[in-house]
């Protein structure tokens, strides 16, 4: 834990309020939430590199603490398939971002119909909360969620998976395999324990967490956000 | 004796009460509750304290705290908010050991209130009082008599406790269970909980021998974390049945002036109460009814749910209920039905629901109810038209034409009939253990009749719901505690 408490210290010391999308998934995947492979490209060479070892297609997106919200900023592109592509997107984003950022992150393109989210919040009665549901455009509008007080034991994260409306997805679902409840429970309570290890960490927010087609879950976007202690 | 027995002794077990306020004003809370007391049959000593009365309602009165001889356990302090804080010293200059105040006026009013509050809290920490309200109706301890409280409740003796944060919540659980026959262990209106919380009263009735099932209601929780942990602890041991007060907006504006507390975000809380293994009801019927379930009825080794009925419509509304309450309406294994075909007439539903289609004549429902007991694939069962023919015998028997036309005997064989199966069921479930939960069109105007055979049910603490849907909640209910402990236990 002395590595993970060493990189928010370090965030908060440069006055980050939270940690860049690279940060917070290097940050989760060290207590075992499985994030995309991902690499962060300084230029474009480095992103050209980055996407010849994960391999085409893949994501890119500016990177930066700041930077909560990059699709409504335009700093996202998906799909990219081949070198010339990547040239093109990259220098569009770069462009619109402008200097401030801490390069480009270049992703592998998670194939998955299902979204679901993870995430903590800190609430003023029960102190950190897992909440888990369901993920992508539509979490807002349906509210399908869970949440249990941390800490979690394994029969909470079980009872979570089956506590929303929409518990089916989880099963074999349009072609792919069904998803892998353990992963996803280790995941929870992870999170869980994050929030009473780390008062220094604010929130969590993993949207989405999308269900791979061999049904193995994998954090696509993440967002740590940090509170001064 | 375990420590949160020996603690909370003085408050529910006093051996000694005085009354500060005791009045001889009729119309003041001070004499009410000094009635409620004398005429409940307090088993302890009760010592009214008023400085201007030598004498109330046959007791001697005594000027101050401090004249009362021998240790105090508990006072019921009703003096006017001005004096509560000075009380409060006296109670600890004497070694009170705990204290209720009923008097309101503190948190509930605004910051000044709450203040007071604190200080209340202070005094109740440093001079070790246990201190609860203020701004409560009361408490009751049916063990010792105590019916310490502003309204004239006396419920009898049983195995229920509650603790509520409105006392006429509490009062109206009270006396539907004396309607029913249902009596309670200990009650107390916790009122602003200045310093003893509802999760306190939750600890101290999980450890209570006494109690088998509890009950609360809640407006407003401080500590949401100490109360999901304490209540967690607790429901592995009992049913811990809540309902919460102020889930809506609305209801959120009435809680906050009432208690004095904000109430948590809804979501969370529900959550929170689900994973601590608390049964969140509804309402004040739910809490009631889902909760007396737990003190007769066996829990069910699973959700395999059999529906016996003596009409159709009954059982279609149990069966469509226990769908959406989570429960599994089985179908019935073909040695089942091959056995009901032996005795049933031979145009009965042949499925679950099992309609028996001919009322309970020849004792078949009893009968039936016993092959489905049997059935190692059902779990738990839904009895639905227990006492239906006592009604329709009593009218019989009032008929001008009884006992002409051999009346007399189908009177007595229906009444029987109804009489032996109510008689039976209790020891069948003891004997599958297996839960038998009953409904019936009967037990709507059950009072009026005087129905003998659902007064056999209540006397085993069996309450007979007036709708199936009802009796499909409740088996639900069982059902998920029993998965609840089934999960906890296998850790």
């Amino acid at each position: 834990m002395a590595r993970e408490k060493e990189m928010i210290a370090k965030a908060l010391k440069q006055g980050q309020k939270a940690l860049s999308e690279y940060e917070s998934k290097e940050f989760l995947k060290s207590f075992g939430v499985p994030v995309t492979k991902e690499i962060l490209a300084k230029d474009l060479k480095e992103a050209k590199k980055a996407a010849g070892q994960i391999g085409y297609p893949v994501v890119l997106k500016a990177c930066a603490w700041a930077l909560m919200h990059k699709t409504e900023k335009n700093l996202v592109r998906v799909g990219i398939r081949d070198e010339k592509e990547l040239e093109q997107a990259f220098a569009e984003i770069t462009k619109t971002a402008g200097k401030e950022i801490d390069g480009v992150l270049v992703a592998e393109m998670v194939k998955g119909a299902r979204e679901l989210i993870v995430g903590l919040t800190r609430d003023p009665q029960f102190g950190p909360c897992v909440m888990f549901g369901l993920g992508g455009i539509m979490t807002e509008i349906l509210k399908d969620v869970a949440f249990r007080v941390a800490p979690l034991e394994d029969y909470d994260a079980a009872d979570m998976l089956e506590e929303i409306k929409a518990k089916k997805i989880l099963d074999p679902f349009r072609g792919e395999e069904k998803a892998n409840r353990e992963v996803l429970k280790k995941a929870l309570i992870a999170i869980g324990q994050i929030g009473l290890d780390f008062p220094e960490v604010a929130e969590i927010d993993i949207n989405p967490l999308i269900i791979r087609k061999d049904g193995n879950p994998v954090a696509v976007d993440a967002l740590v956000t940090l509170k001064a202690q | 004796m375990d420590p949160i027995i020996e603690r909370f002794a003085p408050l529910f077990s006093p051996r000694t009460l005085a009354v500060v306020g005791a009045s001889k004003d009729a119309r003041k809370w001070g004499f009410t509750v000094l009635r409620n007391l004398i005429s409940g049959g307090f088993t302890g000593k009760i010592y009214p304290v008023n400085p201007r009365e030598p004498e109330i309602m046959g007791l001697k009165v005594f000027p101050s705290l401090a004249a009362i001889p021998g240790e105090i356990d508990l006072a019921i302090v009703i003096v006017p908010s001005p004096q509560v804080l000075s009380v409060l010293q006296d109670c600890r200059q004497r070694g009170v050991k705990a204290v209720f105040i009923i008097t309101s006026g503190f948190g509930e009013t605004g910051d000044e209130g709450k203040s007071i509050e604190k200080e209340i809290a202070r005094i109740a920490e440093e001079g070790r009082i246990l201190l609860a309200g203020p701004n409560g109706q009361g408490l009751v301890n049916t063990k010792v008599k105590m019916y310490a409280l502003m309204g004239a409740i006396t419920p009898e003796v049983g195995h229920i406790s509650l603790v509520s944060q409105s006392g006429n919540v509490g009062g109206t659980l009270m006396s539907r269970g004396t309607q029913l026959q249902v009596g309670f262990q200990k009650f107390i209106s916790s009122g602003n909980e200045a310093f003893l919380k509802t999760e306190d009263y939750l600890e101290y009735f999980g450890a209570d021998p006494d109690t088998r099932v509890i009950l609360a209601y809640v407006e407003g929780i401080k500590d949401g974390r100490r109360f999901v942990e304490v209540a967690g602890r607790v429901a592995r041991k009992k049913p811990v049945l809540l309902l919460k007060g102020g889930r809506t907006r609305a209801g959120n504006r009435a809680t906050a002036s009432h208690t004095g507390s904000m109430s948590s975000e809804d979501a969370l809380l529900t959550d929170a109460l689900k994973q601590a293994g608390v049964i969140q009801v509804d309402g004040m019927e739910d809490l009631f009814d889902l909760g007396v379930a737990f003190i007769r009825q066996p829990l069910p080794r699973g959700k395999r749910a059999g529906i016996l009925t003596i009409g159709g419509g009954w059982g279609v509304l149990a069966a469509d209920a226990a769908e959406r309450e989570g429960l599994d309406v089985v179908p019935l294994p073909p040695g089942v039905i091959a056995e009901l075909d032996r005795f049933l007439p031979a145009w009965w539903s042949r499925v679950n629901p099992v309609d028996t289609v001919a009322g309970t004549a020849g004792g078949m429902l009893l009968k039936s109810l016993k092959v489905l007991l049997a059935c190692p694939e059902i779990d738990g069962l839904i009895l639905l038209g227990i006492g239906h023919n006592y009604p329709l015998a009593k009218k019989i028997k009032e008929s001008p034409f009884y006992p002409d036309f051999g009346l007399d005997k189908i009177a007595d064989q229906m009444m029987q009939d109804d009489l032996a199966t109510a008689a039976e069921i209790v020891s069948l479930m003891d004997q599958y253990q297996k839960p038998v939960v009953t409904s019936s069109e009967a037990a709507a105007y059950s009072r009026v009749v005087g129905n003998q055979a659902l007064q056999i049910l209540e006397r085993e603490g069996i309450i007979t719901y007036t709708t199936p849907d009802k009796a499909a909640r409740v088996l639900a209910t069982l059902a998920k505690r029993s998965e609840f402990l089934r999960k906890r236990r296998s850790e």
